[in-house]
């Protein structure tokens, strides 16, 4: 076979088999626990410890929250979450209630952020509004635009791989110039276990977008879905 | 049929040079906040072409004094009109006495992107402009000027993008005491973040006035804007430094739309630009009457 119909056959056959072969755990109920050390080139290093979970209790909802701790307060940031599917299948609404502390600069940051998201096979886009409030700070409120774009780089039955451009997740909603570039792997231990292990950076904002990397982080989890 | 492909898209990419020279500028810079700031630190502050580019102090014994606060002239133009008009027709000056009042912008403060490209040209004309107003200026650095390797040329020029500087007698009612920061990355890096926080902690509380300027501000309105601070936490951080130790004022530039408000009793000022289409433009002049600290918004109609 010539060099052009078997790089054409060949990516015929990952796009029909993806959905075969890709990542499928028994539940889309789960608890999470991870590990996250950050260094930001401004702030310094921190170490926190994330736990979340999902759970669907319907077909079309699922409701989910989590919390974190850097050991500086209990909690630093602890988020709720709605989320609604299937109408149509390729379209997700969500809407996260967000609280950070932030101790040492006697800030407290709450924010919601509704977003609507395309769901296929390839890619996920998640677009929405950014609406943050400084505790006690009347003036201290901003809106901001929160976006998320996820590739399936790999995605086969125990394992995946991921390349997400955000800003924003269940934890953070930041400036529209806060892209972070994340690395997401997901090892499937057994139908209940999960190993997750994500390496990201975040750009400087406008210019030095890849010259000045303000921060990385790397982590370290592990999920368990129930049945 | 290939050779007409060819000529197209050379003739495609010399027409878009300009847009290439900025996108380019825009994704990456030759410098980092950290090199920087310890690149200023080894600079000296007087001008050694004998006008005080920076002097560590501006002179004064009045109890009574004002100065002017601009931004973002980008000029693209050797010209520099909307400069031009402001230092002629808006400085109070001797030979231009706004109020009749014998009372005189006794300096001048820019908070960066003075030059569009970062070209070494844009730089000389600007320097030969504020120059030639015969009184102190300075200026910090925005990131168009850190275009096209701009700071290179920047620190050839102007040199000094991070210090402080006085006006009056520490102690003494009028006193003031100000901090030019490098917000060229939308980040301070951490050098430069614990020299603020170093600095602020030994000057508070000894003097009547402290004023914080740079170019990336912390707060927009515009939903869609993309130009502000990027890190929250860093921005957390500088308003608590700011409450803590005692500043009045943080000017800033940048997103070229007005925004004012304040946190936890400091202001926070962003002046819109100079010379640019579609946004009103304005600069700000602070006046400073024993301990009584004032400003006054300015707006320069379009020509």
């Amino acid at each position: 076979m010539t060099p052009k119909p078997f790089i054409l056959t060949l990516l015929l056959a990952s796009v029909v088999s993806m959905p075969l072969f890709a990542l499928d755990m028994n539940s889309s109920t789960f608890l999470s626990s991870s590990n996250q050390y950050t260094y930001n080139r401004t702030l310094g290093h921190e170490d926190e410890f994330f736990f979340f979970g999902e759970y669907q209790f319907a077909q079309d909802f699922t409701v989910g929250g989590g919390f974190s701790t850097a050991f500086n307060s209990f909690p630093e940031r602890f988020f709720v979450s709605f989320k609604v599917n299937n109408h149509p299948s390729f379209l997700q609404y969500s809407v996260t209630f967000l609280s950070r502390d932030f101790p040492d600069y006697e800030i407290r940051e709450n924010s919601i952020y509704p977003t609507i998201g395309l769901l296929t096979r390839f890619f996920e886009l998640e677009v929405g509004l950014g609406f943050r409030f400084l505790g006690g700070i009347p003036e201290g409120g901003t809106i901001s635009t929160q976006y998320k774009l996820k590739f399936f780089l790999l995605n086969f039955k125990k394992y995946q791989l991921t390349y997400t451009i955000k800003n924003f997740d269940n934890f953070y909603a930041a400036n529209i110039t806060a892209i972070s570039h994340n690395l997401d792997n997901m090892i499937k231990i057994n139908d209940n276990w999960m190993l997750t292990v994500g390496l990201g950076l975040r750009n400087a904002g406008q210019v030095g977008m890849s010259s000045f990397y303000s921060a990385f982080y790397g982590s370290v989890g592990i999920r368990y879905y129930l049945d | 049929m290939k050779k007409s492909l060819v000529l197209i898209v050379i003739i495609l990419l010399l027409s878009s040079c300009e847009m290439l020279s900025m996108l380019s500028g825009f994704i990456y810079t030759y410098s980092d906040p950290d090199q920087r700031f310890e690149e200023s630190m080894t600079m000296a502050y007087d001008d050694p072409d004998g006008m005080s580019l920076l002097g560590t102090a501006v002179d004064t014994t009045a109890a009574k004094y004002q100065f002017l606060v601009f931004s973002d002239i980008q000029g693209q133009t050797t010209d520099l009109l909307q400069l031009k008009e402001v230092l002629d027709e808006y400085r109070d000056s001797p030979t231009n006495d706004i109020n009749n009042d014998g009372l005189f912008d006794l300096f001048l403060f820019d908070l960066g992107d003075s030059s569009e490209h970062g070209y070494l040209e844009e730089y000389t004309t600007y320097k030969n402009m504020m120059d030639a107003t015969g009184v102190p200026w300075f200026q910090t650095l925005g990131n168009h000027d850190l275009y096209n390797d701009g700071w290179k040329q920047y620190r050839q020029v102007l040199g000094k993008t991070v210090f402080t500087f006085e006006v009056g007698t520490k102690g003494e009612t009028g006193s003031m005491f100000l901090i030019s920061l490098d917000t060229a990355n939308s980040s301070l890096g951490m050098l430069q973040m614990d020299w603020l926080e170093e600095t602020l902690k030994r000057e508070s509380g000894l003097w009547d006035h402290i004023i914080v300027l740079t170019h990336s501000q912390f707060f927009a309105d515009p939903i869609l804007t993309v130009v502000q601070f990027t890190d929250t936490e860093e921005i957390y951080k500088l308003t608590y430094l700011f409450k803590t130790y005692g500043v009045d004022i943080f000017f800033a530039g940048h997103t070229h739309v007005w925004n004012y408000r304040t946190l936890n009793d400091v202001e926070y000022v962003t002046i819109p630009p100079l010379e640019k289409a579609f946004s009103e433009d304005a600069i700000v002049r602070v006046t400073v009457d024993g301990s009584n600290l004032s400003w006054e918004k300015i707006i320069i109609p379009d020509n």
